[in-house]
Formats: structure tokens, C-alpha cells, sequence
């Protein structure tokens, strides 16, 4: 005999809680809301029970029935589309997840066998960008992958039959999501054609869409594919990648040039140098979640005035962001320069070198960034004297001159209004 | 023939001493009998506290365990009796009295608007209007929650603690679902136990930090 409190009653039964346990029971006269009774076992209530699984299992009879019909008759195309979108996820583990109109994983399929040791029942239910960040803890967790080593991480997602929601929750997700934050996510979308082309070769379905597979070895992985440059340049024309958080980046290379013997004094500055980027990247960050914040508000408000001016603001800080993060350039030569060294690869003064290059190049950006506040076009033409190559987006132009001073203003109210 | 059961020799010995131990170890083991069995004729669950069927049958009960003897049959089978009729008689009563009476007044439920119950009530439902902010639903409650004891037990202990972490608490808020790897570096726990429970274990939380104190009595 057991004691529960009604919690509900439905139609069919009731739930009751009953000793740190939800139960089923049948109906009876009476029950109501908050009702305290006792029941017994023959009071439990068995009718339609849907595990998780159960429910995958009868999904799948039904899918694997209808493609056999449709052998039968003729025409091979997937008919008993109970997804909405299909999402494959290649690190290497390679995953295959369904989704449903709301981006809910709805079914899985561990492609490969370094799949099948991952737990993966857990991911039905969850929503895509939860069901990748878990598949990368767990990768992360088997060892496939290291988050916090010299190699960038890709995770290569392709989407069949996406409307852009998935990428979208994906591209959200890794602002905020720590574990998203600490890989490189390569998005790209493909058609059932290729995917049933990547099936049949055993191929992660994202490389297929860059259009390279001609030069595709079969035992490249992911990383050797990203790693090579051309290779990575094609892929961004089919689809794009959304970076790895810069602060992660530079807290991995940080670690590392902890550990190499060099010279102590430049060894910390490089690492506070980096350090002092990786903030102004944080400040930029927030100062650009700020202006989005206020362009939503702005629009929520219909004030056509603020909507412009908000936007404005957003995207300056955008692209304020964007040339911050061009300074990565600088903590990827480092990265790969204690890559290679480890691999013996580097001649002694070479990693010495590297070094003192990524150190000046940092102090001049320093200065340019402080000459740029004047609005004396002179200064500019000082960039130019010190041999300082202007980055992409052409500092020489004084329109861009001034933009960047309202950035750098606002960036100072902002540390000034938040009383920083 | 009556095959004669242990009880029937018990009653025949309780008989002798009606305040020896004996006769309060009998009445205890025997209230899953008698709640059934007042269930069963009255159609409805018995109420823990304050049931008016409850508390006739168990005078009906005491009753025939003074008036048993052998060629009664079985103890249980006259116990049965001897129970329903009282049911019966009261349930005419009840009847006959609301009839009569000129406020259409529930005799047997009377009892059941107490304050205590309609707290726990609102209770109940404001606990389901939070669940419904994470999507979750008392069915899916039952379907997902862990089968396993231990594991349920596990589950409670992943609760607690997380409900005493104010940023993990603001985070499951404001995120709608669990800060599952801080959770699972802080307390030592798999990921995938944790995502295993993941609605019994908000639902926890939910009582804890909202305060659903009389729900919660029924967490050990």
C-alpha cells in the first residue's frame, strides 16, 4: 500500500506523487487536485506508456516498412519523413541526428563506430544545439578530441533540408554556450543527393558539399581537411564557419607558451599581450550583445528614429569586434609556432623569431589604435611611414577613420556609463 | 471445507487479550486490507487523514474481530462482511441526510475543505504552471522520470545541491534547462546521469527554490 498526493487528474488517470516517485494511477470517484490517498499496486495504471525509446523503436519499424513499399513499387526517396531536418555531425565521431519542425532531436544514429561508444540515447528530447554540445563533451570526454591542446577543433555539421533554423540556433548557441565556444563550427547545408552520396562513399556529408571530394582522401579526417588551407577556403564558399570564442583560443595558446622554455621576460609579455587582447575582444563582445539589446528594443518600440541609430551602433560595434578578432592572426602564429617547434620542426631561432615579429606587431597596433583617435588625417599618413600594412579594412580612408573614433567613443562611454 | 489461514488462529488468540501487543501489530498489518477494501465498495481512493469510510470500516473491523469464531468461515471473508454492511449503512445515511437537508452538502466530503488542503491545492497548481515553463508536463514526469530507486535517490541528491548553487539556480531560470556541465564538474556527477533525470531532477529544484513546502514533504 502506497501514499501519494494527486498532482493531476486527466481523462484517462491521474498522476500522483508518491514517496520521491510519479506514478500513473487509474481513476476513481472523487479525485481531485491535492487529494492526500493511499493506493495500491493494482491501482497503477499501465495504459499508453511512451518511453523515449519505445517510441524511437516504433518510429523506426514504420520508416524501415515504408522504404521496403516504396522499393516495391518503384522510386527510392525517403517517404516516411517523420523529421523535419536531418543534422550530421562529423567531428570525427560522425553522428546522424533528426530533427522536428522545432529543431528537437527526434532520433539518432551513430554512424561510425566511434559513434556507437558514445552515450547517445540521452540526446532525444534535447533541443540541436544541446544535442551538439553534448556529442563534443563526449567526444571531448573519450578522448576523439582535445579541447584544450595547440589543434583547432572543427566539428563539421551538415543540414539536410534546413530552413536555416538550425544554423541559426547554432549560431546563437555558440555566443553563449561554453562548450560550443571551444570548437570551430563548420555549418554547411547539403541536398539529398549529396547526402546520399556521402552515405554510400563513407564521408563526412559537410566535406562532400564543399565541392572538393574529388581531393578528398578517403582516411582524411576533419582536422587534416580544415587544417589545409585551400581546402578550408573552399568549404567557406559553400558554407561558413563560426569561429572558436577568441578567449578560448587565448587561453589555449597562453597555456602552452607557459610551458616552453624561453626567455621568462618575453614570455610574459607575449602572454600579457595576449591576455590584454583577449579583454578588449570581452569588452567588444558585450558592447555589441549591448547594442543588440537596445536595436531590439528600438524595434520593439516602432520609433524609426531609434531603430536606425540603434542599428547603426550594432553594426559598428560588429565591426569593431571583427578587426579585434583579426589580431588572431597573431596568437595563430604563436600557436603554430610552438606546434611545429614541438614537432621539431623549427630551426632554434625560429620560434625566437616568430615571437619577436608577433610582439612588434602588436605594440605598432597599439599605437596605430591610439594615433587613429586623432582626427588629424597627418597621423594617418604616419601608419603608412611605419611600414604598418593597414588591415583589410583599409585604415587609410578617413570615413573609415572617423567611424572608428565613433567606435572608440562609444566603447569609452560605455566603460564610462557602466562606470567601469 | 474452509481452509483455515494463520489470521484466523491470530484473531482466536488476539480474542484472549484484546491490549496485548499483539492486537496493535494485527491492526497495522491488516490497514492494506481494510483500505482495499473500502475502496473497492465505495468506489473511490482512501484519503490519508480524515476519511470517514476509513474510520467505519475500521470499527466494522474491530468489531468482527470480537465477534469471530470458526464457523464464521474465514476471519478476512467475515471481516469483508461485516465492513461492507457498515459502508452501506452509512452511505444510506449520507444519502437520506443530504436529501433532506436544504444546502446541498457533501456529508462524506465535508471534511476535505480544510485549509491545509486548499494551500496544498494552489500548491500544486502553481508547482504545474512552473513546470509548464520548462516544457514539462505530470505525464512526462512519470514517462521520463528514473525507474530505479537508487538512481531516483541519486537523482534527489543532484537536486539538493544544485538548488543550494544561486548561479546554477538563475541559470536553469533563465535558460530553461540545466547547467549541465557546471553540474556535472562541480558534483562529481556523469553528464549523461544527469540528462538521464533531467525533468525529475528540474521538477525537484522547482520545489526547493520556489517553496512548495507541502509538496515537499512528499521528497525524502
Amino acid at each position: 500500500m502506497k501514499q501519494g498526493v494527486v498532482m493531476k487528474v486527466y481523462d484517462s488517470h491521474a498522476v500522483v506523487l508518491a514517496e520521491n516517485e510519479y506514478v500513473k494511477i487509474k481513476l476513481k470517484t472523487g479525485l481531485q487536485q491535492g487529494q492526500e490517498i493511499f493506493f495500491a499496486a493494482d491501482d497503477i495504471y499501465y495504459g499508453a506508456v511512451q518511453r523515449r525509446d519505445n517510441l524511437m523503436k516504433i518510429r523506426r519499424f514504420a520508416a524501415v516498412a515504408a522504404v521496403f513499399v516504396l522499393l516495391v513499387t518503384g522510386g527510392f526517396f525517403f517517404a516516411q519523413e517523420d523529421y523535419a531536418t536531418l543534422v550530421m555531425v562529423d567531428i570525427n565521431p560522425s553522428v546522424q541526428l533528426e530533427l522536428d519542425e522545432d529543431e528537437i532531436v527526434t532520433g539518432y544514429e551513430a554512424l561510425n563506430d566511434d559513434a556507437k561508444t558514445l552515450g547517445l540515447e540521452v540526446v532525444i528530447g534535447m533541443k540541436v544545439d544541446e544535442a551538439v554540445e553534448y556529442i563534443i563533451s563526449e567526444a571531448d570526454a573519450h578522448d576523439f578530441i582535445d579541447l584544450e591542446d595547440l589543434d583547432d577543433d572543427y566539428v563539421l555539421i551538415a543540414t539536410v533540408s534546413d530552413d536555416g533554423d538550425v544554423e541559426e540556433c547554432l549560431r546563437e548557441a555558440a555566443l553563449e554556450n561554453e562548450v560550443l565556444g571551444k570548437v570551430n563550427i563548420a555549418i554547411a547545408k547539403a541536398t539529398r543527393d549529396e547526402l546520399e552520396e556521402a552515405l554510400g562513399a563513407k564521408v563526412p556529408l559537410g566535406l562532400i558539399v564543399s565541392g572538393k571530394f574529388a581531393e578528398f582522401e578517403e582516411d582524411m579526417s576533419v582536422q587534416e581537411f580544415f587544417d589545409n588551407e585551400e581546402l578550408r577556403a573552399e568549404f567557406e564558399q559553400a558554407g561558413f564557419v563560426i569561429k572558436e570564442d577568441f578567449g578560448h583560443k587565448v587561453d589555449r595558446v597562453n597555456a602552452h607558451l607557459q610551458q616552453q622554455e624561453m626567455n621568462q621576460e618575453q614570455k610574459g609579455e607575449l602572454i600579457a599581450d595576449f591576455n590584454q587582447v583577449k579583454e578588449q575582444f570581452a569588452e567588444a563582445k558585450q558592447l555589441c550583445e549591448q547594442t543588440k539589446e537596445r536595436y531590439q528594443e528600438a524595434l520593439k518600440s516602432g520609433d524609426e528614429e531609434a531603430i536606425q541609430e540603434t542599428k547603426k551602433a550594432m553594426e559598428e560595434a560588429e565591426l569593431n569586434k571583427d578587426k579585434l578578432e583579426a589580431d588572431s592572426v597573431d596568437v595563430d602564429k604563436i600557436k603554430n609556432g610552438i606546434r611545429q617547434n614541438l614537432q621539431n620542426k623549427l630551426e632554434k631561432n625560429e620560434l625566437d623569431e616568430i615571437m619577436d615579429q608577433v610582439q612588434s606587431n602588436i605594440r605598432e597596433r597599439n599605437k596605430v589604435q591610439n594615433k587613429v583617435n586623432k582626427t588629424d588625417s597627418e597621423e594617418v599618413n604616419l601608419l603608412e611611414d611605419n611600414g604598418v600594412k593597414p588591415d583589410n579594412q583599409n585604415s587609410s580612408d578617413t570615413e573609415e577613420t572617423q567611424n572608428q573614433n565613433q567606435v572608440q567613443n562609444q566603447v569609452n562611454s560605455e566603460k564610462n556609463g557602466s562606470g567601469a | 471445507m474452509t481452509i483455515r489461514s494463520d489470521i484466523d488462529y491470530t484473531v482466536l488468540k488476539i480474542q484472549k487479550d484484546i491490549h496485548s501487543k499483539n492486537f496493535e501489530e494485527f491492526i497495522e498489518s491488516s490497514k492494506p486490507f481494510i483500505i482495499s477494501t473500502v475502496s473497492k465498495k465505495l468506489g473511490r481512493y482512501v484519503n490519508i487523514e480524515n476519511d470517514d469510510g476509513y474510520e467505519i470500516a475500521l470499527l466494522a473491523f474491530y468489531n468482527a474481530i470480537v465477534k469471530y469464531k470458526f464457523d464464521k468461515g474465514t476471519f478476512l471473508s467475515f471481516a469483508k462482511v461485516l465492513i461492507d454492511n457498515q459502508l452501506i449503512n452509512y452511505l444510506k445515511k449520507a444519502n437520506r441526510d443530504k436529501q433532506s437537508s436544504l444546502e446541498d452538502v457533501d456529508i462524506e466530503n465535508i471534511k476535505d475543505t480544510s485549509t491545509g488542503e486548499i494551500e496544498l491545492k494552489m500548491e500544486i497548481q502553481a508547482f504545474e504552471g512552473e513546470l509548464s515553463k520548462f516544457g514539462i508536463d505530470f505525464d512526462t514526469l512519470v514517462v521520463n522520470s528514473p525507474k530505479h530507486y537508487d538512481t531516483r535517490e541519486e537523482a534527489r541528491i543532484i537536486a539538493r545541491k544544485t538548488s543550494k548553487e544561486e548561479d546554477l539556480v538563475k541559470h536553469l531560470f533563465k535558460k530553461k534547462r540545466l547547467p549541465v556541465t557546471e553540474m556535472s564538474k562541480r558534483f562529481s556527477v556523469s553528464r549523461k546521469v544527469i540528462y538521464g533525470s533531467k525533468e525529475y531532477i528540474i521538477s525537484i529544484i522547482i520545489i526547493i527554490i520556489k517553496k512548495f513546502d507541502l509538496i515537499k514533504t512528499w521528497i525524502k
